[in-house]
């Protein structure tokens, strides 16, 4: 090779980490010249949409100073999608309203980052993004930052409209996953926090004294006032991005960060530290709970491998645009694979957690063996209730269910979905209601006395299952297992059954059968990675019928054997395969 | 465990009403080495063993590891030391974490902030134990 007239013997490193795509379709424009943005763009090696995060800070340096382009060209942000319409490339634009992990100061201008985020441990958040830069956040809760943010979204409004900038806007809820949950980084206890929430306080006290007493009397009152005056606080940022680009604006889309958590960062500091498999788990928790993963702060090394294979595999244009909630016209993406959701469980939430009792009713022990990965759980009811999936089953098990609830979730029933309820976590008003419902409807309820009372009906395609828990909860552990094994059978729910060793991660996926494929109702994909240095593991058992299996793709360093019982799989390390079953009827 | 990598432990100082009147205590927020975690049965163990009646009233709170004073944690970190034949640990208190945070701004400065900032307890069965070759000629 010949540079500047001399001979160059050694072969150019290839570069495949790439500064201005870091991954899952993020394009962070302000690292590149705008004379390389097209270029950029045309070798990007992926599909629509473009996902284009707004840095505040680069375009808001100091005060009333805002900057799209008129001094720096990186922040031209018409000229940046008038390029990628040109190249056929949608693009949109995402708000951040949480701090911003691969930002600097969190995406927060320097002028008015004043006080550090502080997790619930009492540690500064940080982040280390890709190219081993660390970052340090800033609280949202300081009021200097919110000013500075209505005014940076007016004026990005007003430089959408005036500019007639067509594109989608996005607001974007940072944070990351952590034992399943996701953990959003809004959520801070720094000084600026406790000094919002006693304004909060000390005005709830004048406007309603006795919800602030009532509150502050119960166990974990105070924490649930935190709770109130953080959602808040995110409205107010909310507000501010859809109502400066109103015309414009979709919905605000959780986004996890894979290694962004406190101890992802402690420990990804150290280069000894075994990578394999530390985010798929947390990345396939993101993909049932229409989170977006992002693994923008991860360095090409600890992605390489099967991650990045899961990542690819799994964050597809489809998956993204389905979390945007855009319409899915194309006839393609219809038929793309999504992730395999059997179960919504709608339960109390303690303090960002899910309370223990589903736990002690034995329903996680019983999903975690029989439907792994394909349940998930659901904060409010109402705007999801709205949106239900007919043939979903959605699990309800508490107390704060009010009527209006009550009345959706019916109507869901009585539309073919499939409903179990918990009776005793209900207020006996909304109990009454349920036993109206079924009188007024004539529904045949099957009564049965198996481990709890018990009552099953059908409508159509619609079940309805009521339980009390009381007497659940005291029950043996096989016992719950065989309550939870019935009810399912009940629910007339067919899944494949997989038996694999430990440390192998598999993960369901479906979509519609096409025109070739009129045998099935669907079509059902499970992918198997083993990140362990072992040989591995696992067989699918077809013995329960109603599935037929179709083929098996992207075979790497696995085999797959075809048995009487179904199908059985051998990974060796860094295996992977996915399988295609058809579903029929 | 690679013996020649420390241990890494975070802790914070945490005080508190409860109905006996204020308490103060030292919370364990995580510990593991630099090569990957520790196995929590055997974190529990050495808890259980030389700390039972914090052990106890463990579940009654949400705390997972916490101590009256900083001495004990010192001699639980030290047993884990023991435990997993490593010879030394580097403690940390959150306070001091957050104090170094402040001037990183990279990968590096921050692989430092347990070594700079932390206190460190030396196993010292571990290093005073047998000696190689070399150490044996040249003492």
């Amino acid at each position: 090779m010949v540079f500047g007239g001399k001979l160059q013997l050694t072969t150019p490193e290839i570069c495949d980490y790439d500064s201005v795509f870091p991954g899952e379709n993020w394009m962070f424009y302000w690292k590149t010249s705008p004379s390389l943005w097209k270029t950029k763009l045309l070798e990007f090696n992926s599909v629509n949409p473009v996902l284009v995060p707004v840095y505040w800070g680069f375009h808001n340096e100091s005060i009333d100073h805002y900057d799209f382009g008129t001094y720096k060209p990186e922040a031209n942000l018409k000229k940046l999608i008038e390029i990628a319409q040109e190249i056929g490339r949608e693009v949109i634009l995402v708000i951040p309203i949480s701090p911003t992990p691969f930002l600097p100061n969190g995406g927060v201008p320097s002028f008015v980052a004043g006080t550090s985020s502080v997790s619930k441990e009492g540690l500064s958040v940080v982040a280390i993004d890709a190219e081993d830069r660390l970052y340090k956040m800033f609280s949202y809760y300081d009021p200097r930052v919110f000013q500075m943010f209505r005014k940076f979204c007016w004026q990005l409004g007003q430089y959408i409209s005036q500019l007639g900038i067509k594109c989608e806007v996005f607001g974007a809820d940072y944070g990351y996953m952590e034992k399943g949950s996701f953990i959003s980084y809004r959520e801070d206890y720094s000084s600026a926090f406790e000094k919002g929430f006693s304004r909060y306080i000390n005005q709830l006290q004048e406007s309603e004294p006795e919800t602030v007493n009532e509150s502050l009397n119960l166990p974990n009152g105070e924490r649930l006032l935190q709770k109130k005056f953080e959602g808040l606080i995110y409205d107010l940022y909310e507000q501010s991005v859809s109502e400066t680009m109103a015309a414009n604006f979709g919905k605000v889309i959780p986004v996890a960060m894979l290694g962004g958590g406190t101890s992802d960062i402690l420990k990804n500091a150290f280069d000894s530290w075994e990578m394999k498999d530390r985010y798929i788990g947390s990345l396939f928790s993101t993909l049932i709970k229409d989170i977006l993963p992002c693994s923008a702060l991860l360095s090409q090394k600890n992605k390489k491998g099967l991650l990045d294979k899961c990542l690819k595999d799994l964050i597809t244009s489809s998956f993204i645009k389905k979390t945007l909630d855009n319409a899915i016209s194309d006839e393609d993406e219809a038929m793309s694979f999504m992730p395999m959701v059997f179960f919504d469980i709608f339960e109390k939430e303690k303090d960002g957690q899910v309370s223990s009792s589903l736990e002690s009713q034995g329903l996680l022990r019983y999903f975690d063996r029989n439907f792994q990965l394909t349940f998930r759980f659901k904060r409010g009811f109402s705007d999801e209730l709205d949106e239900a999936a007919l043939g979903q089953v959605y699990i309800v098990s508490c107390e704060d269910l009010d009527l209006s609830d009550l009345s959706k979730l019916l109507k869901l029933f009585m539309s073919g979905a499939k409903i179990v309820l918990d009776l005793s976590q209900l207020d006996k008003a909304v109990e009454n209601r349920v036993q109206q419902f079924i009188i007024e409807n004539g529904i045949e309820l099957e009564k049965v006395n198996f481990v709890t009372e018990l009552s099953m009906a059908r409508l159509g395609e619609g079940s309805l299952v009521l339980y009390r828990s009381e007497k659940l909860m005291s029950a043996g552990a096989s016992k719950k297992m065989n309550f939870w094994s019935t009810i399912v059978k009940f629910l007339d729910l067919k899944n494949l059954k997989v038996e694999c060793d430990s440390d192998i991660f598999f993960f369901w996926r479906s979509r519609g059968s096409n025109t070739y494929e009129l045998n099935y109702e669907q079509i059902r994909r499970v992918s198997f990675y083993n990140p362990t240095s072992y040989k591995k593991k696992a067989k699918i058992l077809t013995t329960g019928g109603n599935f037929a299996f179709l083929k098996s793709i992207d075979q790497t360093h696995a085999s797959v054997q075809s048995m009487p019982v179904g199908i059985s799989l051998e990974l060796l390390p860094g295996g992977s395969v996915s399988l295609d079953f058809g579903y029929y009827e | 465990m690679k013996n020649n990598l420390p241990l890494n432990l975070l802790y914070r100082f945490k005080s508190f009403n409860t109905p006996d009147g204020a308490t103060s205590l030292y919370e364990v927020l995580h510990f593991f080495s630099e090569s990957s975690d520790l196995p929590e049965d055997l974190l529990e163990n050495v808890y259980r063993d030389h700390f039972g009646d914090e052990y106890d009233s463990q579940k009654s709170n949400s705390l997972r590891f916490y101590f009256h004073s900083l001495d004990d944690l010192g001699e639980f970190a030290l047993k884990v030391c023991e435990q997993v034949h490593v010879s030394e640990v580097l403690i940390l208190s959150s306070d001091d974490y957050n104090l170094a945070i402040e001037s990183c701004y990279d990968l590096k400065g921050f692989r430092d902030v347990f070594r700079r900032n932390g206190t460190s307890i030396v196993n010292s069965s571990l290093s005073s134990g047998k000696k190689n070759i070399f150490g044996k000629l040249f003492t």
